[in-house]
């Protein structure tokens, strides 16, 4: 009896890297020798499995992924980056508020790539991350989800308006009346500045923190009891500005903009 | 732990990985696990506790299992692969000499929401008549969608009997199937496209692409070869999700292609005499 596809792929370390290895492209075996680092005698019957399940197929004296193999590869790169996010960081996922994500985005979280967990020291804790404002200053386009006051807030956005080329600022109610509150004349002039777009989230529900621009992601998930445990989430990653940039505009295609 | 410990966890037991599955559906206790994967505790317990111990699975204080969210992260990435997996599972070769070109990429991604599906190999007896399932399962439906890239004498007459009968038809014909059709039996045509219940459409831009219909509850697929030749291997489904990815490369084809009216064809058709 034959073993299943799923066996096939799964059940060796030197299958699946050697399917991995092709998705780059075609290789022959001298080039799959070095790269996986095993011996002819070694791979050659697990070549010989994944050719008579159709993964993969022998042309001249290169390897390449089939077609279905290129389809299976191609599906199995979420999961394996979904299963590393996970080993690394399972605390961190288990102990944060990730319901709150549309469930597209929350499937694709391993977009984050490689992503930085930021955690301040003790000493810092009630300063906002250096990286944080770094980055967003150095800015053109930004997006911001503002889901909790900082005393620092209105003067860094008003910093900010005056360095970035657009900005789209979602605030939920709580935050928006902070805001207003602390430092109500540069609240009204952000809001009218042409270049900036404010919106209120309609609820009480709270979405996660978000910085978003074409330079980076940050994200500040609340933690499962409603509360900010100052562990940010920081990433370059092409991918990642995308995932941010999705998830900006669902929260936003919620919102409605405020006019004053 | 390790990335490839949880790979393990995952797939080294086919059970764990159907539980996991199972759970993606909602949460569940061990009575509806023992009936939706026809296992005993004894042997399904073991398996539950390995997936608690990494994590990915937990149980309530009423006995309720469900997904931790690393769990749920996971399964969500776990299920199209799955599925993909279970379509091609011992058809490999079959998909693999398929030609997938004309079918839009994301379709081609999707292909595991086929679920279950039956390879017809050709009867070397019957192998020029209209395949015996397809034609009982056309008769049982009343509403058929049918996207046509080769030519089969007999179509345009079981057509015609299936729109007396009073059921509804979109037929969509690539180009080449409409010149044969009009050479052959432009009477039997011309019948046709006249009937209400009966919309007809005409695909130009490729000759190459597979035939579909798609009935009440079923779908039936015949896929060319990379070669592009016929080799009468077709596929048939019963599920949801086939009739689903039917529909949508149905309507692929559909928003590509142009009206066929009557007074379209009877000048062709005159115009040819």
């Amino acid at each position: 009896m034959g073993s299943s596809l799923s066996d096939t792929v799964w059940l060796s370390d030197k299958r699946l890297n050697l399917l991995l290895l092709l998705m780059e492209g075609p290789r022959n075996i001298d080039q799959i020798k070095t790269s996986l680092n095993v011996t002819s005698r070694g791979m050659m019957p697990q070549i010989k499995k994944l050719k008579e399940k159709y993964l993969i197929v022998e042309e001249g004296d290169q390897y390449c992924l089939s077609t279905i193999g290129e389809l299976i590869v191609e599906k199995m790169l979420p999961l394996l980056n979904t299963i590393e996010m996970v080993n690394n960081d399972n605390a961190y996922l288990e102990e944060h508020d990730l319901s709150e994500l549309p469930p597209k985005l929350f499937r694709r979280l391993y977009e984050l790539g490689n992503y930085l967990l930021i955690e301040p020291d003790l000493n810092h804790t009630f300063e906002i991350p250096r990286e944080f404002t770094e980055n967003l200053l150095k800015s053109k386009n930004i997006k911001s989800i503002i889901s909790f006051y900082r005393p620092e807030y209105p003067d860094i956005y008003c910093e900010l308006m005056e360095h970035a080329e657009s900005m789209s600022l979602i605030m939920t109610p709580p935050v928006f009346e902070r805001m207003k509150q602390s430092c109500n004349s540069k609240m009204i002039r952000l809001i009218r500045a042409p270049h900036i777009h404010a919106y209120i989230f309609p609820e009480n529900s709270r979405p996660p923190g978000l910085d978003t621009s074409e330079r980076f992601t940050y994200i500040s998930f609340l933690d499962k009891n409603g509360r900010y445990d100052h562990k940010d989430i920081m990433s370059f990653d092409e991918s990642a500005l995308k995932w941010g940039d999705e998830l900006f505009d669902y929260y936003c295609s919620l919102c409605e903009k405020i006019e004053i | 732990m390790t990335p490839q410990e949880l790979i393990d966890t995952i797939f080294l037991s086919d059970k764990r990985e159907r539980f996991l599955l199972l759970l993606l559906e909602g949460p569940t206790d061990i009575k509806k696990v023992k009936e939706h994967l026809n296992v005993t505790s004894s042997s399904i317990l073991p398996q539950i506790k390995k997936l608690r111990e990494k994590g990915l699975v937990f149980k309530d204080d009423e006995g309720i299992y469900d997904l931790t969210t690393t769990g749920r992260l996971i399964v969500e990435n776990l299920s199209p692969l799955a599925c993909m997996l279970d379509v091609f599972d011992s058809k490999e070769y079959y998909w693999d000499t398929r030609d997938m070109e004309a079918i839009p990429r994301h379709l081609v991604e999707n292909i595991g929401q086929l679920g279950e599906v039956e390879v017809i190999e050709p009867d070397l007896d019957h192998m020029y008549d209209l395949q015996l399932q397809l034609h009982s399962n056309m008769l049982k439906s009343n509403y058929i969608k049918c996207l046509i890239s080769f030519f089969h004498p007999d179509y345009v007459e079981f057509f015609n009997s299936l729109s007396s009968a009073g059921k509804n038809l979109e037929l969509i014909f690539t180009g080449s199937v409409m010149e044969r059709i009009l050479a052959e039996s432009p009477s039997d045509i011309q019948k046709l496209i006249e009937q209400e219940n009966v919309d007809i459409r005409l695909f130009r831009e490729n000759d190459y692409i597979p035939s579909l219909i798609i009935g009440d509850d079923f779908t039936y697929f015949c896929f060319f070869n990379k070669s592009h030749m016929y080799d009468h291997r077709d596929i048939i489904s019963f599920t949801e999700g086939s009739i689903e990815w039917g529909t949508q490369l149905f309507v692929y084809y559909r928003d590509l292609s142009v009206p066929v009216s009557s007074e379209m064809l009877s000048e062709i058709i005159n115009g040819s005499e």
